[in-house]
C-alpha cells in the first residue's frame, strides 16, 4: 500500500511547487508513496486524512506550513493529525520567525523543519525528509524501535542507531551511545538487554555492544573498535559471545 | 563493660554522621546508609576494646565516616560535625561534673558499677540523640540558605570553628595539667564557650549581610538588563515601521514596471531592491522577540543578556517561547539556566570559525509539564555524560568546571525539578522539566 503524502500551505502556488518536487523524488527513488493532495485549509486536510484512515491506511507523511492564515495554525493542525495518526511523519515548511524546532520536536514529534527562505536548499531538504521517512518506515516494519522512558520523558530509538550501552557512574543509570549522540537514563543493563534484539551482546560486565557496529576486535588487548572509532573494553567471556 | 556504654560510644561516633544524614536523607542511597552504620559499629567496637575515652578520637572517626560514604558537601558536613563535637564535649563535661557533685559518685563508680552505669549512660545517649537532631535541623535550615552555595563562606566559618575548638580544648587540657582549681577551669571554659559562640554567630550574620549586598547588586543588574531589553524592543518597533513604509514604496515601483510590461527592468529592480529586503526580515533582534512571553523578569533579563553577547561574538541565537509562560520555581530555574547558558556560550566559542555556532533556548508547556531547554553546538565529542557533572570537570582546562557541580547541588535541593542531559545530532542539550503546579512530578 502506498503512503499518502499531504501538503498544506495557505498559498496554493507554493503547495504546487512542493508537489512537483515531491513527485519527482518519488518517481526517481521509486518510493512507495503518492501525493494525496495539496490543501490550503486545515479542514480539507483533516477530512482527507480521515477518509484515508477509513480505507485502512494508518499513517502518512505531512508537509505543513505553520502560519495558515486561519484560526487553526500548523501547530494545532499537527496536534489534530497526531490524534488520528500517531505514527505519521510531520515536517514543517515555514519561515524563520515561526520556527519553534524544539517545541514541536518534543510536543508532536515533528520529524524536521524546512526553511522557506532558501529555495535551492528547500528542494534538497524535502528530498532528504522523504528518504528518512522511507528508511524509518522500514525500521518500524522490522520491529527495531525501542522506547525508553525516564520520569516525564520518552525517547524512541532505532536499534540500528545504537552503538553501545554502558552503566553510568551514577548508580542505576545507563548511557546509550548512538551514531548521533548519547543519552542518560534511569535503568539497568539487564533490563534493557531483554528488550533488545539478539544483535546486542553483553561484551563486558558494564557494556552492551551492537554487533552490527563492531569494526574489529583486538583479542590481545581485549578491546572492541566500533564503527565511529570509539574503543570499548571486552571481557574474556564477552570475547566468545562477540566472536560467535 | 555493658550495653549502655556501648550504645553511648556508638552514639558518640554516630552523632557527627547523623547531623549530616538527617538533612540529606532524601539523597542518600540505602546501601551507603547501611554501610556507614556498619562501619560505625566496627569503629565503636574497636574504640570500646581499647577504652580510650578521649573524645577527639570519636569525632574524628565520625568525620571520617561522613567523608568516606557521603563525599558530597564535604565542607558543610565537616563544619557541622565539629559543631556537634563542641556540643558533645561541653555536655560531657557539664554532665559528669553535675552528676559527680549532686550524687557524690566517683568517676570509677560511674564506669564500673552497673548500678550507676546504665541510667547514667542511657541518659547521656538520649541527650546526644537530641543534640544531634537539633544540629541536623540547623544543618538542614543552613542548606536552604544562600550561604550554603558559597564555598568561601563555609570555609571561613569552618576554619573559625576549628580554631575555636582547638583553643577551647587546649585551655582545658592546659589548666588541668597545671592543676588549676576546678572552679576556675569551669569558669574559663564557660567564658570561652560563650565567647566563641557569640563570635561565630556574628560572623554568620556578617556574611549574610555581605550576601544580601551581593543580591542587591544582582537585582540592579537584572533591572538594567530589562531596561536594555525594553530599549531594543522599541528600536525594533521603529525599524518595522520604517520597513513597512519602504515596502509599500517598493510594491508601487513593482506595479509600475509590471503595468509598463518592462520585464527586464522589473527583473533588475527585483534583484537589486526587493530581494535584499529578505535580510532585513531576518533581523538579528528578531531572535529575541519570543522573550516577551516569559513572565519572570529575572529569567527574561538573563537570557537576553547572555544571548545578546553570544550573538555579538558570532553565535546564531534561537529563542522559542511561543506562548505566554509562567515559570514555577523561577529563581532556581533562572540560576540553572544561567549556568547552562554560560557553558553553552563557552562551548560554542570554541567551535571552529566556519562551523555553525548555534545556541537555542526553548521554553514550552505540555499540559502541566513545563520544559526549559538550552542547547548548543558541540565543538568536539564529549566524554560520557556521567562525567560532566562532577567537580572540576571542564573542557576548558583546570580551575573551571564548578558550574555543573553547583547546578547539580541546586537540583538536589529541588527534587521537583527534573533534569536531563543528552547529545543529539552534534547538539548538546540541557533540559529541565517541572510540573506547572509546582508539585513533585
Amino acid at each position: 500500500m502506498q503512503i499518502p503524502v499531504y501538503i498544506c500551505d495557505d498559498i496554493l502556488e507554493l503547495t504546487e511547487q512542493y508537489k512537483k518536487i515531491i513527485e519527482s523524488t518519488i518517481t526517481m527513488e521509486e518510493y512507495p508513496m503518492t501525493v494525496a493532495g495539496c490543501f490550503t485549509t486545515p479542514k480539507q486536510l483533516i477530512d482527507a486524512v480521515r477518509k484515508h484512515t477509513a480505507q485502512g491506511i494508518d499513517y502518512g507523511i505531512y508537509f505543513l506550513d505553520i502560519d495558515l492564515a486561519c484560526d487553526t495554525d500548523g501547530f494545532s493542525l499537527a496536534k489534530r493529525i497526531r490524534e488520528i495518526d500517531s505514527r505519521g511523519f510531520i515536517i514543517f515548511i515555514t519561515t524563520h520567525g515561526n520556527l519553534a524546532v524544539e517545541t514541536f520536536r518534543q510536543q508532536i514529534e515533528a520529524m524536521d523543519f524546512i526553511l522557506k527562505d532558501d529555495f535551492d536548499l528547500l528542494r534538497q531538504r524535502i528530498k532528504e525528509c522523504l528518504k528518512i521517512a522511507y528508511e524509518r518506515r522500514s525500521a518500524v516494519k522490522q520491529n527495531q524501535i525501542i522506547s525508553l522512558s525516564d520520569k516525564n520523558r520518552q525517547i524512541f530509538y532505532n536499534e540500528n542507531d545504537i552503538l553501545y550501552i554502558t552503566a553510568a557512574k551514577k548508580p542505576h543509570h545507563i548511557i546509550i551511545f548512538t551514531t548521533d549522540g548519547q543519552d542518560i537514563f534511569r535503568g539497568s543493563l539487564n533490563n534493557i538487554k531483554e528488550n533488545l534484539s539478539n544483535s546486542f551482546v553483553l561484551c563486558h560486565r558494564s557494556y552492551i555492544v551492537n554487533k552490527n557496529h563492531i569494526k574489529s576486535v583486538d583479542f590481545v588487548r581485549k578491546e572492541i573498535l566500533l564503527s565511529n572509532r570509539t574503543v570499548i573494553p571486552v571481557s574474556s567471556n564477552g570475547l566468545s559471545s562477540v566472536s560467535s | 563493660m555493658n550495653i549502655a556504654i556501648f550504645i553511648y560510644y556508638f552514639m558518640s561516633i554516630a552523632y557527627a554522621p547523623l547531623t549530616y544524614i538527617i538533612p540529606n536523607k532524601h539523597n542518600i542511597p540505602k546501601n551507603k546508609l547501611s554501610l556507614s552504620i556498619f562501619s560505625t559499629m566496627v569503629v565503636t567496637a574497636v574504640a570500646v576494646f581499647f577504652i580510650s575515652s578521649f573524645n577527639i578520637c570519636f569525632t574524628f572517626a565520625g568525620c571520617m565516616i561522613i567523608l568516606c560514604f557521603f563525599s558530597i558537601n564535604k565542607m558543610t558536613s565537616v563544619v557541622f560535625a565539629f559543631a556537634a563535637f563542641v556540643c558533645k564535649i561541653v555536655m560531657d563535661y557539664i554532665f559528669f561534673t553535675l552528676i559527680r557533685k549532686q550524687f557524690a559518685i566517683t568517676e570509677a563508680q560511674l564506669i564500673n558499677d552497673a548500678k550507676y552505669t546504665i541510667p547514667f549512660y542511657t541518659a547521656l545517649t538520649i541527650i546526644f540523640l537530641i543534640i544531634s537532631f537539633l544540629l541536623a535541623k540547623l544543618h538542614f535550615k543552613f542548606l536552604q540558605t544562600a550561604l550554603a552555595s558559597d564555598k568561601k563562606a563555609i570555609l571561613s566559618i569552618g576554619v573559625f570553628v576549628f580554631i575555636c575548638l582547638a583553643l577551647f580544648l587546649f585551655n582545658i587540657k592546659y589548666e588541668a595539667k597545671k592543676h588549676f582549681p576546678d572552679a576556675l577551669v569551669r569558669y574559663n571554659s564557660i567564658i570561652f564557650f560563650v565567647f566563641f559562640s557569640v563570635a561565630t554567630i556574628f560572623i554568620i550574620i556578617f556574611l549574610r549581610m555581605l550576601l544580601q549586598i551581593e543580591q542587591l547588586k544582582y537585582r540592579n543588574l537584572q533591572y538594567e538588563q530589562l531596561q536594555d531589553y525594553t530599549r531594543k524592543t522599541e528600536e525594533l518597533y521603529n525599524e518595522i515601521r520604517t520597513f513597512k513604509h519602504e515596502y509599500l514604496n517598493k510594491l508601487l515601483t513593482l506595479h509600475f514596471y509590471i503595468s509598463d510590461g518592462d520585464i527586464s527592468r522589473l527583473k533588475d529592480y527585483y534583484e537589486s531592491s526587493v530581494l535584499p529586503t529578505k535580510r532585513q526580515l531576518e533581523n538579528d533582534f528578531q531572535a529575541f522577540s519570543d522573550l516577551g512571553n516569559i513572565t519572570a523578569p529575572g529569567l527574561k533579563g538573563l537570557v537576553y543578556n547572555k544571548l545578546i553577547r553570544a550573538q555579538e561574538s558570532g553565535a546564531q541565537v534561537h529563542i522559542e517561547i511561543k506562548e505566554k509562560t509562567e515559570i514555577p520555581s523561577a529563581e532556581e530555574i533562572t540560576e540553572l539556566a544561567g549556568i547552562y547558558l554560560d557553558n553553552a556560550i563557552d562551548e560554542v566559542m570554541t567551535v571552529q570559525k566556519q562551523q555553525p555556532k548555534n545556541i537555542t533556548v526553548a521554553i514550552f508547556r505540555n499540559a502541566n509539564l513545563l520544559t526549559v531547554l538550552v542547547s548548543n553546538t558541540l565543538a568536539s565529542p564529549l566524554p560520557p555524560l556521567d562525567k560532566i557533572d562532577s567537580v572540576g570537570f571542564s573542557t576548558r582546562g583546570t580551575g573551571r568546571g564548578m558550574g555543573l557541580y553547583i547546578a547539580e547541588n541546586i537540583l538536589k535541593r529541588n527534587p521537583h525539578i527534573e533534569h536531563h542531559t543528552y547529545i543529539k545530532n552534534g547538539m548538546f542539550y540541557q533540559e529541565l522539566k517541572i510540573n506547572h503546579d509546582g508539585k513533585e512530578a
